[in-house]
C-alpha cells in the first residue's frame, strides 16, 4: 500500500524524472554513416537502440515499447520507408504512445507534412544540427512525461481511483457546477488495516484495496471515489432515502469483507462552501466515533460530534497539564463489613478537577486515555498517591484499612508496570496489602499471558482484586486460573436480587468465590433489602450509595478516625 | 595535412563541420569512415539496373551524408541529382551523374591523402 505524492506539472515532479536515469531512443536509419553521425550527437545523454530499415525498426519499437523514450526514423529506407513505418505504428496501442521524430532531407516540405499527418510528433532536417537535435529529442521527452505525469496525479495507480487532489478538484469542480443540487460525502474505512498488511502481506493488502476499489464503485456507480491509505471517499448526490443507502453501505461492506471490518462515515448534504479536505475530515471524524464500537458500522456526521472532538482534543491537551497541577485528585468510596457496617476498605477513585472548577467525570476522561495510553500515568499517578496516603496515617499511627487501586489494560499488560509498582511500594515503604490491585474483569480477559502477568504481581507479593465481575466477560474459569484474592460482584447484578433466579445466581457465585478462597464485595449496593440478601450469602463487603458515597481524602479521613 | 586542409582539398566547409561535428577528433572519425559508405553504390547499381527509384534513394542518401558532413561540393550535386530524379521515374540525367562522380571522386582523393600523410 502506497501514498501517493501529488506535485504540480512543473519543474519538480519532470525535472526529477528525467534525472533518474538514462533514457532509451531508438534510431531507425539506413545509412550507417548517419546513424553513426545521429549516435555520436546523442549517446552522451542516451542509450541507443539502432534499426537499418523500417520493418526492423518496427521489431525492435515492439519489443522494447515499454522502455523507449522517443523514435528518430528516417523517411526515405529501403524495406518499408518511414511513412509506412508511421503507418503501422499509428496503429499499435502501445507502439503509437512513443514520440517520433522524422529525420527529412532539408527540402522536403510535403515529406515533413506526409509524416507529420500519419503520426509523427516532429521533425528535424539534415543535415543534423547537434543542438538541434539533442534540442528537439529533450523537449518531446519532457513533453511526453509531463503527460504521463498527469494521468499518474490524476488517479491512483494501484486502484485507478481518484487521488485525493484529483478527488478534491473534481469534488469542487461537481459541486459547483451544480448549485441547485445537495451532495453526501461517505466514508469507507478498513479496520484494522495495518494488521492485514503485517500479517498476510502487502501482497495481499494491495489485492484487497484493489477488491475494495472495485466494490466500491459497482455500489456507487456515477459517485467521484478516491482512495487515501486505507479509506475511500465517495462523493455523489445526497439521497432522501436514507434507509436505501444505509443498506446500500451494508451491501458494500459485505461484499468487500474478505475478514475485514470496514465502517462508514456518512457526512449529509454537506456545506458546498467549505474546502473539500475539511468536508472529508468531517466525514473520518463520524467514522472515529465508532471506531471501537462493536456493534455500529455506519455513522452520521453532525454539530454533536465536532463538538466531541474538539472537546476530547482539548482534553487531550490539558492532560499533560492537569497532571502537573495536580489537578487529578484521588477519593474514596468506603467499603463496610457486611454484618456490623463498620469502614473496612476502601476503593480509590479518579476525579479530575480543572483550574476553572469544573470536574471531568471518570467515564469521559478514562476511554480517551485508554485509548491514547495515557492511562498507565494515571494509574501510576493514583497508586502513588494511595501509597503516600496510607504512609502517612501509618506514620501517623492512624488506623489504616486496604484500598484498592485501579489498574487499566495498558498497564497490566505492559513488561515495565510490576518493576514500577514495586518501586514505589518499596520507595514509599508501604506493606502491599494496603494497595491491593484491582483488575477489571476485560483487563484480565483470560489468556496465557493475563494468567502470567497475574502470577507474577502474587509471587511479588500484591493482592489482586477482579473488578466488574458477573458483566459480560465472566469467566467462571479465571477464578481458578488467576491468583485474585478478592472477587468485586458488578453491581448490575444486584438488581436481580428479590427474583428467584437472581436470587441462586448470587448465592451461588459468593459460595463459588469463597470455595476457591476469595474474598467477596458487592459493588454499587443501593438498597436495604439487597445489603441484608448479600449479607445473608456470605458476602464479606459492602461498596455503595446505600453506606457511603466516593469522598474525598480529608473527609474519609475523619470518617476512618471518628 | 590537417583535417582544414583536407576540407579544402575536397571541398567541403570546414567551418560548417566543425559545427555539426564539434570536434577535430569526430570529423576525423567520421571523415575516414566516408569512404566505407555505400550510398554511392546504391546510386550506381540503380543507375546500372535503370532503377530510378532505388537512384533517388541513393543520391538522396548521398545527399544527406554529404550535408552531415560538410562535403558542400559533393552535397551540392548529389542534391541536383537528387532533384532530377525526384519523380522516381525519369532516368538519371548523365550530366549531373558525372558531376557527381567527379565530386566523390574529389573527395575520396583528399581522404586518401590525408590518411598517407597521417602515417
Amino acid at each position: 500500500m502506497s501514498d501517493r505524492i501529488e506535485h504540480g506539472l512543473e519543474g519538480t515532479w519532470t525535472a526529477a524524472l528525467y534525472q533518474q536515469a538514462r533514457r532509451k531512443l531508438l534510431i531507425v536509419e539506413d545509412n550507417a554513416l548517419n546513424r553513426e553521425i545521429l549516435s555520436s550527437m546523442l549517446e552522451d545523454e542516451y542509450v541507443l537502440l539502432e534499426a537499418e530499415n523500417g520493418r526492423e525498426g518496427l521489431e525492435m519499437l515492439a519489443q522494447h515499447s515499454s522502455e523507449l523514450s522517443l523514435v528518430l526514423l528516417d523517411v526515405h529506407m529501403p524495406v518499408c520507408d518511414g511513412f509506412e513505418f508511421l503507418e503501422i505504428a499509428g496503429k499499435d496501442p502501445f507502439m503509437s504512445r512513443i514520440p517520433i521524430i522524422v529525420t527529412t532531407g532539408s527540402s522536403s516540405r510535403e515529406d515533413e507534412v506526409r509524416c507529420l499527418e500519419l503520426g509523427a510528433s516532429d521533425f528535424v532536417t539534415k543535415p543534423y544540427n547537434p543542438e538541434v537535435v539533442r534540442a528537439r529529442v529533450h523537449s518531446m521527452i519532457k513533453l511526453k512525461e509531463s503527460v504521463a505525469a498527469l494521468s499518474a496525479v490524476e488517479y491512483d495507480d494501484l486502484t485507478g481511483l481518484y487521488t485525493m487532489s484529483a478527488f478534491y478538484h473534481h469534488a469542487a469542480l461537481v459541486m459547483h457546477g451544480a448549485p441547485g443540487k445537495e451532495f453526501d460525502l461517505i466514508v469507507a474505512d478498513l479496520k484494522d488495516f495495518k494488521l492485514v498488511n503485517s500479517v498476510y502481506g502487502s501482497a495481499r493488502g494491495d489485492e484487497l484495496l484493489i477488491h475494495v476499489g472495485e466494490v466500491m464503485r459497482s455500489n456507487f456507480k456515477g459517485a467521484l471515489i478516491s482512495r487515501q491509505g486505507d479509506m475511500f471517499f465517495a462523493l455523489m448526490e445526497a439521497v432522501e432515502n436514507h434507509e436505501k443507502q444505509y443498506r446500500q453501505l451494508e451491501k458494500t461492506a459485505e461484499q468487500a469483507a474478505h475478514n475485514l471490518t470496514i465502517k462508514f462515515g456518512v457526512y449529509r448534504t454537506v456545506d458546498k462552501n467549505t474546502p473539500v479536505s475539511i468536508l472529508c475530515d468531517r466525514a473520518v471524524m463520524a467514522v472515529a466515533t465508532i471506531k471501537d464500537d462493536a456493534i455500529r458500522a455506519i455513522a452520521e456526521y453532525d454539530e454533536e460530534i465536532h463538538r466531541k472532538l474538539l472537546a476530547n482534543q482539548r482534553m487531550e491537551m490539558d492532560f499533560e497539564e492537569a497532571m502537573q497541577n495536580k489537578e487529578f485528585v484521588v477519593w474514596y468510596q468506603p467499603k463496610v463489613n457486611a454484618v456490623t457496617g463498620k469502614i473496612i476498605g476502601a476503593e480509590a477513585l479518579v476525579r479530575w478537577k480543572t483550574e476553572d472548577g469544573q470536574m471531568i467525570p471518570p467515564g469521559v476522561f478514562v476511554p480517551l486515555l485508554e485509548r491514547n495510553g495515557r492511562i498507565r500515568e494515571l494509574d501510576r499517578y493514583v497508586f502513588r498517591e494511595v501509597c503516600l496516603f496510607q504512609k502517612r496515617r501509618i506514620d501517623q499511627g492512624k488506623r489504616v484499612v486496604p484500598i484498592s487501586v485501579n489498574m487499566s489494560r495498558n498497564s497490566i499488560y505492559r513488561e515495565d508496570t510490576l518493576e514500577i509498582y514495586r518501586g514505589i511500594t518499596s520507595e514509599i515503604r508501604v506493606p502491599k496489602h494496603l494497595v491491593p490491585i484491582e483488575l477489571t474483569e476485560s483487563a484480565a480477559m483470560e489468556g496465557p499471558r493475563i494468567i502470567e502477568l497475574t502470577e507474577s504481581f502474587s509471587r511479588n507479593g500484591f493482592y489482586l482484586h477482579l473488578d466488574d465481575f458477573g458483566n459480560g466477560y465472566s469467566s467462571l474459569s479465571s477464578l481458578a486460573s488467576m491468583p485474585f484474592d478478592v472477587l468485586k460482584i458488578d453491581k448490575s447484578l444486584n438488581e436481580h436480587i428479590g427474583k428467584k433466579k437472581g436470587n441462586s445466581l448470587l448465592r451461588y457465585m459468593v459460595g463459588l468465590a469463597k470455595e476457591v478462597g476469595m474474598e467477596v464485595v458487592a459493588e454499587g449496593v443501593e438498597k436495604q433489602e439487597q445489603v441484608e440478601f448479600l449479607n445473608s450469602i456470605g458476602c464479606d463487603q459492602i461498596q455503595g450509595y446505600y453506606f457511603y458515597q466516593p469522598t474525598d481524602a480529608e473527609k474519609f479521613e475523619a470518617l476512618l478516625d471518628g | 595535412m590537417t583535417i582544414k586542409e583536407c576540407y579544402a582539398a575536397l571541398n567541403g566547409n570546414y567551418e560548417e563541420a566543425t559545427l555539426r561535428l564539434m570536434n577535430d577528433k569526430l570529423i576525423e572519425r567520421f571523415m575516414l569512415k566516408f569512404p566505407a559508405d555505400n550510398s554511392i553504390t546504391i546510386l550506381r547499381d540503380a543507375i546500372a539496373a535503370q532503377d530510378w527509384a532505388t537512384a533517388f534513394r541513393g543520391a538522396h542518401t548521398l545527399k544527406g551524408v554529404a550535408a552531415n558532413l560538410a562535403f558542400s561540393q559533393l552535397q551540392a550535386d548529389a542534391s541536383e541529382l537528387t532533384e532530377q530524379l525526384r519523380d522516381c521515374a525519369t532516368p538519371a540525367d548523365p550530366a549531373l551523374v558525372a558531376k557527381v562522380e567527379a565530386s566523390y571522386d574529389q573527395v575520396i582523393a583528399a581522404i586518401r591523402e590525408y590518411e598517407a600523410q597521417k602515417q
